[in-house]
Parts: structure tokens; C-alpha cells; sequence
């Protein structure tokens, strides 16, 4: 018995140890062995090895491919078989897909979906848009929208703007206020706070976008005060000429100001006007002890900066060979004023009906301009070093503006090379300037969109726009305005023959309500302004118009 | 005896711990190219969730590499970098989920044609949220 036993254990171990494991797959699919095959757009593969599943995402642009998508496994070891398989997952099925070796199989379960769309803009900008009844609109500079923010001209009509995009999905659809809109379609974007919100929809997936405008330049111009030569209300007299002497029709003729004060020169006098910048309240008279010579005693007028304080020059008029063109400069609104230019003219020039400063009183340069009618009229320029005017001038030639006629006018610096002159008589002129040699290579004869007289040019920027500032008369010089014509070229001649002057703005000085012109006509078509331009930014023009009246404005 | 009692009593007392955080996910991800290896201060950063596909509730992204900064020399030296939140932890894994390091950061080479990156983050109540990213270089 105890035989039988022995053999039978041995026979019991013997078996046991014969009887083989079961073959195992040691192999464990990653995301990085399984690819897809004929889609636009990355794609997510995770592989859960623990559970044998591996779910698929592909881009919401790649959805159809799901209905025969094309699985492919690469990276495999040798011993490793799994069958690439195209499948149709697009009904929300799964497949197993079997991974073998050596025998052995696991089962994985495969499914696959689309990501859900992300509708956005993929490009958008603006164009600002005239709309013109029964004809397409015509479009103005296309600006791109960047950060939910596109830049327009402050002259640009906000209410009527195209609105160009194209978005992703393609099948996207765009609403405003509830109703889809197509690429282009004209949009009010005049709410600059809240601007315009879209809605993209795509199938059930809606996200919103908002597009506000922000404008370079001016948006209003403000008038801080006025006074008017004849009054349509009691609130805007004319100075109260008991008391200042100020004439309402007379021969005031040039203006200039600085931050505090504004001041109104007579051709004639001695007389220069000291008022209020703020306020427009006359404050005094300048001390005019000392000022002899000359057609007009005082005539025309500018104010240097010295180093923060002003320095106000004004000069005679003058017209005969040998008399004396003087410059006289308060530095001291107390005091008399010191002579600070005496030159004694070699010809019969007539100087002093404007003059123009460029720089200021420690480095600049005056420059006047004669009123003779000449086939090739002069111009009297004067460097300014230190506070000293050159005792001579360089004298330059400027051709035949004012069709070789008298003129009030003036040369106005745009850059080092280019200069316009504007003034009575004809449109302005714009010159390439080299050195001291002034060549004219522009004569304006639109008069369709300009008209002279065009007085005291004035280039600034504000807010990022560049802008012409300048005084004119209409009407036969009987009414005065100041203009803004904006700037949109780097060089001054393209700039003005290709300006759109629809978009001006102007304001009239005759009349205390916008935008009428009603004045007095005056003889010899003066006019004149300035422009003053804090650290800050903050920009005041003045001007003022024989027989019209003086007013300041602020540029908002 | 008064005192012991007392003492025995506030021994058993249970403190109340406020509730652990569970926030496990990540904000972003951030891949260093640095394309100068003689100057780490020269680098291209990459947003690799906002620049690539990228399924939060799957934990999957896959990004290509199109970046003119990016070439199979310079793809050497990438570093990542994730914004997880602060009470959370993130460690590296295999793709098989087995941990094989604190953080994700060190130089790392992903100039292969695929390169797939696998790690977790950790909640501060235990519970984990898996990741992989799978970068993607043609060459």
C-alpha cells in the first residue's frame, strides 16, 4: 500500500510539473503605437492599458473622416501583431481590436468621437463706409481688428462701417442682435464704451466676441470762448471798445498765444493786446514804449519759447528801399520791449504782414515773406541762436505763387525739405527745399476742394493723426473759419494732392452757432491763428479774422 | 484625578482638519526651446495647451512643432514647465502610469518625429488626474 502511495505522489509531481502556463501578452499598447491615417488636424489617442480601451479624438474639421477612419499601429515589437483596421465610429460604435503575442491576445476596445466645434473669427477688420442710396458704399482703408480693438481716423463716420471676417469651422454662422450677418456687411460701431458684440454658432456651440473702435485724432473741437464782431446772441460781445479800444472791423489782423495769454496785434498802433487765454477777458496792453517806424507801427506777431517762458516778437510793416525792418521782443509782459532785429532793407521789399517762427528763441529761424508782386518773389529768412536774431538775412527765391501778384502769405515749414506757402492772391504751394534753395513743385488749381485765402499753417498731431491747421476767409472775405485737414501721407506733396477734404472739419469764428459764417467783409482778406500744445497733449488753437471775431478752441 | 480625567477626555477629542483640496488639473504648459545651448538665456517659449490640441477631460494634447526656432538640433533642449494648483503635486509617469519622477522639468530631448510625455497630478485629498503629451516634430 505504502508502494502504491509513493508511486502515485511521484506520479502526481511528476504531472505537475509538466503542465505548462497559459501564454500571456506582456506587450502594453501606448498611444504612441497607434496612428490615424487622412485627416487636416492633430488628433488625441489615449490608450488605458489597464482597461483596454483607447479612445480617439479627432478635430471637429476632421468629423467625417470618422465614418471610415483609418487606424494604423507602428512601433510594434517583432512578436506583437495588431491588425490596422478603416472603421466606422460615426455612429457612436466601437471596435475590438486585437493585440497578440506569442500566442496570446488581449482585446482592446476602440472608440473614436469628434471634438466639439470652436467657433471664432479667424480674421476681421474694418473699413469705415460712405453709403451712397442705390450704388455700392465706398470703402475706406481696411484696418485690422487686434485684440478685439481696430484703430480708425477720428473723421471716420462710426455709425456706417464694414465689417469684413472670415471665420473657423467654415460653416460658422455670424449674428448680431440676433440676425446673421454676412463678410462686409455695414455695422454701427459709433458705442465706443461697449462696441459691437458678435455671436458664432457653430451646430450647438455658441461663444461671443466684441469689437470696440478706438479713433485717432480729434473726435469734437470745443470752443472755449468766443468774441464775435456781430453778435447773434448778448452772450458774445465784441471787446467793449470804451474800455480796451480793441475795433471790431479794424485792422487787427495777426494773433498769437502761448499757454496763459492770447495776443491780438493792430496793424497800425503801437498796439498789442494781451487777453486771457482761459477766459478770453482782456488783461492789458503790452508797453509799446520805443516802437517807431515802418507803414504800421505793430503788424504782424509771434511768441518763441524760451526755455518755458515766452518771448513775444512783433514786427512792422515795411515796403521802401532803406527802411527798417525791426523785430520787437517783450520778454516781460511789464516792460517796454528791446529791439531785436534792426535791418535795414536793401530793396523795396514789403515785409511784415505775417512772418512765421520756426524753433524757438535759442534755436530757430524767422522767416518773412514779401507782399510785392514779383515773377520770383523773395523771401527774408533770419536764424535765431541764443536768443539773438541774425543781423542779416539769407535771402531765397520762391518763384511766382500768387500768380506773380500782391499777396499776404507766408512759408510754412513741413519738414527740413518741405514747405507750403499759402496766402491771398492764389491756393497754396508746396516747395522741395534744399539747403537754402527753395524749388516749387506743386501749384494747386483744385479749387473745388480748396479755396484761398489760406492764412498761418500750422502742422500738429494729435492722438496719432497729423493734421493741417489754418485760418481762411469765404465769401469774398467777409466771413473767417479755422480748418482741420488731416495729414495721411508721409510727404507733404502727396498728402495735399491726394487729400479728401469731405473730411475737414471747421469752425467759424463770425458767429457764436456752427457752423454759419456772418461777419463783416474786410479789404485785405487777413486772417490768422495759432496753435498752443501742452506736454500733456492738451491742444489749443485761436483764431481770429478780420471782421469775424477771435475764438479759442480745444481739440477733444 | 480631576486633571487626568480631563486630560484623557481632550486626548480623544477629534480636530477638525478642513476638507483637503481635490484640484488636480493643469492651467498650462509651457515648453523652453533654447536654441543656443551656449546661452539658456536664448529661448523660444512655447504655450503647448493653447498652441496645440488639447482635451482637458481626456488629459491629452498633442503639439507640433512649427516654430522657426524649432529644428531637430534645437529640439534637444526643451524644458517644461506646468501651472498646477498650489496645494497639488505633479509627478512623472511611464505610460503605464507607474511613477518615475518628481515635476517634469530638466532638460529633455523631443526632436523625434513623436515624443509623448506621461504624468499626473496629485490633489492634496489623493485623488489623481492622468496626462499625456504627445509632441510631434516633422522634420
Amino acid at each position: 500500500m505504502k508502494k502504491i502511495f509513493a508511486v502515485l505522489s511521484a506520479a502526481l509531481v511528476f504531472f505537475s510539473s509538466c503542465q505548462k502556463e497559459d501564454p500571456k501578452v506582456s506587450f502594453m499598447l501606448t498611444n504612441d503605437n497607434v496612428e490615424v491615417a487622412g485627416l487636416t488636424s492633430d488628433y488625441l489617442v489615449v490608450v488605458d492599458a489597464a482597461n483596454y480601451t483607447a479612445a480617439i479624438e479627432v478635430a471637429y474639421a476632421d468629423k467625417d473622416q470618422l465614418k471610415a477612419l483609418q487606424v494604423n499601429f507602428v512601433g510594434l515589437p517583432s512578436d506583437v501583431t495588431v491588425e490596422n483596421f478603416t472603421f466606422d465610429f460615426s455612429t457612436g460604435a466601437t471596435k475590438d481590436v486585437a493585440v497578440s503575442q506569442n500566442g496570446a491576445t488581449d482585446t482592446y476596445v476602440f472608440s473614436a468621437t469628434a471634438a466639439a466645434p470652436q467657433p471664432k473669427f479667424m480674421t476681421a477688420s474694418l473699413q469705415p463706409a460712405k453709403v451712397v442710396e442705390g450704388e455700392d458704399p465706398v470703402l475706406g482703408d481696411e484696418v485690422a481688428v487686434a485684440g478685439g480693438v481696430a484703430k480708425l481716423k477720428g473723421s471716420a463716420n462710426l455709425a456706417s462701417v464694414a465689417f469684413n471676417y472670415t471665420v473657423t469651422p467654415a460653416n460658422t454662422k455670424v449674428l448680431v442682435d440676433g440676425e446673421e450677418i454676412a463678410t462686409g456687411a455695414i455695422l454701427d460701431f459709433s458705442d465706443k464704451v461697449n462696441g459691437v458684440t458678435f455671436t458664432l454658432k457653430c451646430e450647438d456651440v455658441e461663444v461671443t466676441e466684441n469689437v470696440k473702435v478706438v479713433t485717432t485724432g480729434f473726435s469734437s473741437i470745443k470752443r472755449v470762448w468766443g468774441r464775435y464782431v456781430k453778435p447773434t446772441s448778448t452772450d458774445a460781445n465784441w471787446y467793449d471798445l470804451a474800455t480796451t479800444g480793441i475795433g471790431g472791423a479794424g485792422n487787427y489782423r495777426n494773433v498769437a498765444m502761448d499757454a496763459n495769454y492770447v495776443y491780438l496785434v493792430k496793424a497800425g498802433g503801437p498796439e498789442v493786446n494781451v487777453i486771457d487765454a482761459k477766459t478770453g477777458e482782456f488783461v492789458k496792453q503790452l508797453n509799446c514804449d520805443g516802437i517807431s517806424g515802418g507803414v504800421h507801427l505793430t503788424s504782424s506777431i509771434q511768441v518763441a519759447d524760451n526755455n518755458g517762458s515766452s518771448v513775444v516778437l512783433v514786427a512792422p510793416l515795411v515796403n521802401a528801399k532803406d527802411s527798417h525792418l525791426k523785430i520787437y521782443a517783450w520778454t516781460d509782459l511789464d516792460s517796454a520791449p528791446t529791439v531785436a532785429l534792426d535791418y535795414v532793407l536793401p530793396e523795396a521789399y514789403r515785409f511784415g504782414d505775417k512772418f512765421q517762427l520756426e524753433g524757438d528763441w535759442q534755436k530757430g529761424r524767422l522767416i518773412f515773406v514779401s507782399y510785392a508782386g514779383a515773377a520770383d518773389r523773395t523771401a527774408a529768412i533770419f536764424d535765431i541762436n541764443n536768443g539773438v536774431i541774425s543781423a542779416e538775412p539769407t535771402l531765397v527765391k520762391i518763384g511766382n505763387v500768387a500768380k506773380s501778384g500782391n499777396s499776404i502769405s507766408g512759408l510754412y515749414r513741413y519738414s527740413d525739405t518741405e514747405y507750403i506757402w499759402m496766402g491771398t492772391g492764389d491756393l497754396w504751394a508746396t516747395y522741395t527745399v534744399s539747403g537754402d534753395t527753395f524749388t516749387q513743385n506743386t501749384q494747386c488749381v483744385d479749387g473745388g476742394r480748396f479755396s484761398q485765402p489760406m492764412h498761418d499753417a500750422h502742422f500738429i498731431t494729435y492722438n496719432e493723426q497729423q493734421y493741417l491747421v489754418y485760418a481762411r476767409l469765404l465769401n469774398g472775405y467777409q466771413d473767417g473759419a479755422v480748418r482741420f485737414q488731416e495729414i495721411n501721407a508721409d510727404s507733404l506733396v502727396d498728402a495735399m494732392n491726394n487729400a479728401d477734404t469731405t473730411t475737414d472739419k471747421q469752425v467759424a469764428l463770425g458767429d457764436p452757432t456752427e457752423p454759419q459764417v456772418t461777419a463783416d467783409k474786410n479789404g485785405n482778406g487777413c486772417g490768422a491763428c495759432d496753435v498752443y500744445q501742452a506736454a500733456d497733449g492738451t491742444t489749443y488753437v485761436v483764431g481770429f479774422v478780420t471782421g469775424a471775431g477771435l475764438s479759442m478752441f480745444q481739440l477733444q | 484625578m480631576m486633571i487626568m480625567v480631563c486630560m484623557a477626555v481632550l486626548s480623544c477629542q477629534k480636530l477638525d482638519y478642513p476638507e483637503a483640496d481635490s484640484s488636480n488639473t493643469i492651467s498650462s504648459l509651457k515648453c523652453f526651446v533654447y536654441y543656443d545651448s551656449e546661452n539658456l538665456r536664448s529661448y523660444q517659449e512655447l504655450d503647448v495647451l493653447n498652441g496645440g490640441t488639447f482635451n482637458q477631460q481626456m488629459g491629452a494634447v498633442t503639439y507640433t512643432f512649427n516654430h522657426e526656432k524649432c529644428t531637430s538640433e534645437t529640439l534637444k533642449n526643451c524644458r517644461l514647465e506646468a501651472t498646477i494648483p498650489s496645494t497639488a503635486k505633479l509627478v512623472e509617469t511611464d505610460a503605464a502610469g507607474n511613477e518615475t519622477g518628481s515635476g517634469i522639468g530638466g532638460m529633455r530631448d523631443l526632436s523625434a518625429s513623436k515624443t509623448t510625455v506621461y504624468f499626473k497630478v496629485v490633489a492634496a485629498d489623493g485623488s489623481e488626474k492622468k496626462y499625456q503629451v504627445q509632441f510631434q516634430f516633422n522634420k
